[in-house]
């Protein structure tokens, strides 16, 4: 059986530092969810040191992210354009329909792009409530100043902090849903291996608006 | 039942009510809409 990468036949999405980010965020993200959440059910354990670790982890990964997304990546890749806002409405009038087939996205489908929105904001905004948190507790590097903010602006961030885990919650289970779907199995693979077959490639994406490095 | 959207505490000598912070009692609904999502896109692309 021929090599794929050297026939020609494996076309490169994800570099390993992206699939790298990708698996470290995702095991941030669990850690601080269920540190977040485990006492709340009774599980009761030392949760606070590695919430606030695991919290400063992911913000770190996610800026590192953010730099290299704008610097070194196609940034524009991720955003929903005009294509695909009208692939969205053609997709969904079909379901009802139009018979016509649905026009094929980029690198990354407009179902895609919005859910990287949200969760950016939402990741964002627990990064925010999360690191003016850091104030109130005693670490090895720095010691709890809570009078930064008065009870009633604590009381703000908790609440937006609170509000974030817990939707961060159902966008996860909403990612894995998909993630393990068989028809969306060619790109979850590639979240392991970086790459997949050039039979997927065509048949999935649109070639002209995801031209991948290689072909460059 | 009403799930309380937030969670408050005493101020301090007996004062005017705190906010503490979101409700955790609010999760199962973030988890049942979660489910609502995946079970109207399971049920749809399999028909």
């Amino acid at each position: 059986m021929s090599d794929p990468h050297t026939s020609g036949k494996a076309v490169p999405r994800h570099d390993l530092i992206d699939r790298l980010y990708h698996w470290v965020m995702a095991a941030a993200v669990f850690i601080l969810m269920g540190t977040a959440f485990l006492p709340k059910f009774g599980i009761k354990f030392e949760w606070l040191t590695a919430h606030w670790i695991s919290g400063i982890v992911l913000g770190v990964i996610v800026v590192l992210h953010i730099f290299r997304a704008i610097i070194w990546q196609n940034f524009m890749a991720m955003v929903p354009d005009g294509k695909d806002i009208v692939g969205a409405w053609r997709t969904l009038v079909g379901a009802f329909a139009d018979t016509r087939a649905p026009a094929k996205p980029g690198k990354y489908n407009v179902a895609q792009k919005f859910y990287h929105l949200g969760i950016a904001i939402v990741i964002l905004t627990l990064m925010g409530t999360g690191g003016a948190m850091l104030f109130k507790i005693d670490t090895p590097f720095w010691k709890r100043n809570p009078y930064v903010l008065t009870d009633e602006q604590w009381g703000l961030i908790y609440t937006v902090h609170g509000f974030a885990a817990m939707g961060i919650v159902a966008m996860i289970m909403i990612h894995i849903y998909f993630a393990l779907r068989p028809d969306e199995w060619h790109l979850t693979r590639t979240m392991f291996r970086g790459w997949m077959t050039r039979k997927e490639y065509e048949s999935h994406h649109d070639t002209l608006r995801w031209v991948p490095d290689t072909e460059k | 039942m009403h799930p309380q959207l937030f969670r408050y505490a005493q101020g301090p000598y007996g004062g005017h009510e705190v906010l503490l912070g979101a409700s955790f009692d609010l999760l199962i609904w973030f988890v049942l809409a979660a489910m609502a999502v995946i079970i109207f896109h399971a049920v749809y692309k399999s028909g």
